[in-house]
């Protein structure tokens, strides 16, 4: 199953796209997406990770299962107003 | 109203808008971008949202907000794009039957909103470049 995932604001920078395509084959968990997100770019490893899923804001750490046509996003922590 | 834009906030229209019969107090705070942060000049200042997900998260601080602080509306418009020292960012405006809870309310929803609303902010100095950390 491949996932795309959309970066924002100083991620964006650091990983040089705005979005890109993950596969998910036998663990398709937000958890185990974050691990290759942060394997493929290690420059993310030492941030503090916002995701969002289909706009909501998700913990990193949690084993729900992805599906298809989920939106994914990854982003640091707001810093609007 | 629930906006981002790339153009000024429009104070008057909105708070015009937001005055009816029932209301007795419009509460607004405006953030705007200073000119100096740390010791250093701001330049300029670049704004960057994840539009579809911040419009989400605005609404939904306004219906808790409303339901929360019992005030009658809630406006949140933020600006994106390119702005400059004295620009405004923000501007949030609660309309209710008195002051207190609208107080109450826009003082929740800015922290909030800081927190969870997905915009970041770019600062420009003669220094360089810097994303703004929440903590700032």
């Amino acid at each position: 199953m491949k996932i795309k995932v959309r970066y924002f604001a100083s991620f964006r920078e650091l990983v040089e796209c705005e979005e890109e395509t993950f596969d998910l084959d036998e663990d398709r968990s937000i958890s185990g997406l974050i691990s290759k997100i942060t394997s493929r770019h290690p420059k993310l490893k030492d941030e503090r990770i916002m995701i969002a899923v289909n706009e909501v804001l998700i913990d990193p750490t949690n084993r729900l299962e992805l599906n298809q046509n989920d939106v994914v996003a990854v982003f640091p922590m707001a810093s609007g107003g | 109203m629930i906006e981002l834009t790339r153009e000024d906030i429009s104070i008057n229209d909105i708070v015009s808008q937001m005055k009816r019969p029932e209301v007795g107090s419009i509460v607004i705070f405006l953030g705007t971008v200073r000119g100096i942060q740390k010791g250093d000049r701001i330049e300029r200042m670049e704004i960057e949202s994840y539009q579809e997900m911040a419009i989400k998260s605005m609404k939904k601080l306004r219906d808790i907000a409303i339901e929360k602080f019992g005030v009658i509306d809630i406006s949140i418009v933020h600006r994106i794009g390119d702005l400059r020292p004295l620009d405004n960012i923000v501007l949030i405006a609660v309309s209710s039957t008195h002051r207190a809870e609208g107080f109450e309310a826009c003082r929740w929803i800015i922290d909030e909103l800081k927190k969870s609303v997905p915009i970041w902010k770019k600062e420009y100095t003669a220094r360089g470049q810097r994303w703004v950390k929440e903590e700032d």
